[in-house]
């Protein structure tokens, strides 16, 4: 049995294929895992994101237990960005706000979330061959005043949707999304779920989820996003 | 069937566990490739026991609930959610048919119904 070792990005499948390992030696992984778990949902007036702030480090350790992976850009429109190597996440973020405010200046108004949610694209895309390992999810108010939601893969591809989890406890938290949100496998008809319901599930899915996986806990942060502004939500999870 | 045939009496939840780990822990070179979980009541407390193992026997018995397969992590969502101590049989087949479709729609290797039995 191989000794125990902190796990790599080089461990992934995505990087064994491509490259023959020691053909060069012990070579400098670029990227770290800092585990983030985000989800939104989105409803007639509100689109609701939330996220946890726990950052991770190799080996079981915790780098941070208030550490916010939700970045606001706009009073309509908020990204959280997460669930791969936190350094990427801040240059994103970086970088977006800047593009932001240069549209802000160039087309005397706010961006908009569609117009946001491809501008996004295309920067991932422009980095295909160096990522950023960075999942992302847009969640804004479109020009209708519906809730918007758009999720991410790390090189750009997005698809619009009613709700959508990225992250480290992804597999864990998505069929609860399906059967609390998306009424699957219900024989009732669905309930609309309003902004503070969401924000109460987002706690409860987010509480389940710290249980059972390791790099889920410290708080969740969750923000509402409504055609008045964006409103703040904060909850402590497990600290173990 | 040999032990009730020694012992003139059912087996327990727990001595099967106990029968089943150390069986497949002598194949610990060249095991059987399953992930068994054991559902019963205890005949002596009337109290239910849940327990799963590992490949090569490694018992793991829990008070609330076990999962295996490769929607695994999906189930571990979906238990930790919807379960709650002293559930009658009818709320703990609702939650178990819940937990169990919405999980395996969510893999691809996993899916297409399922089978609840309440013990």
């Amino acid at each position: 049995m191989a000794p125990m070792r902190a796990f790599q990005c080089s461990d992934l499948p995505m990087n064994t294929t491509t490259f023959t390992p020691d053909l060069h030696g012990p070579r400098f992984d670029p990227y770290s895992l800092n585990g983030g778990t985000m989800l939104g949902i989105t409803g007639a007036d509100y689109c609701l994101l939330a996220a946890d702030t726990r950052l991770c480090g190799p080996g079981y350790m915790i780098l941070s237990r208030d550490e916010s992976r939700l970045f606001e850009f706009t009073p309509q429109l908020a990204l959280a960005a997460g669930g791969g190597f936190h350094g990427d996440t801040l240059t994103l973020t970086k970088l977006l706000s800047a593009r932001v405010k240069s549209y802000k200046y160039d087309h005397r108004k706010e961006i908009t979330a569609a117009s946001f949610a491809a501008l996004l694209s295309n920067m991932l895309y422009q980095r295909r061959l160096f990522p950023f390992y960075v999942y992302n999810l847009v969640g804004g108010l479109d020009e209708e005043g519906r809730g918007a939601l758009y999720g991410y893969d790390p090189v750009g591809s997005y698809q619009r949707g009613r709700f959508e989890c990225l992250g480290v406890a992804q597999s864990l938290i998505d069929p609860l999304l399906d059967c609390k949100v998306g009424n699957m496998n219900s024989q009732h008809a669905a309930i609309p779920l309003s902004g503070q319901d969401a924000v109460q599930l987002a706690r409860d899915v987010f509480t389940a989820a710290a249980e059972r996986e390791i790099n889920v806990g410290d708080s969740v942060e969750i923000k509402l996003i409504t055609a008045t502004g964006v409103e703040n939500f904060r909850y402590n999870l497990r600290n173990d | 069937n040999l032990y009730e045939l020694r012992e003139e009496r059912k087996i327990e939840p727990a001595t099967f566990l106990s029968l089943l780990d150390n069986l497949l822990y002598e194949r610990r070179f060249g095991p059987f490739f399953i992930e068994p979980i054991i559902a019963g009541i205890d005949s002596k407390t009337s109290k239910p026991f849940v327990a799963s193992s590992d490949l090569i026997g490694c018992p793991m018995i829990t008070d609330d609930f076990v999962v295996v397969g490769t929607a695994g992590e999906q189930l571990y969502g979906m238990c930790e959610t919807v379960w709650v101590p002293d559930m009658s049989p009818d709320q703990l087949f609702e939650a178990a048919a819940q937990a169990l479709m919405n999980a395996v729609d969510r893999d691809c290797m996993a899916g297409w119904g399922g089978v609840v039995h309440i013990v």
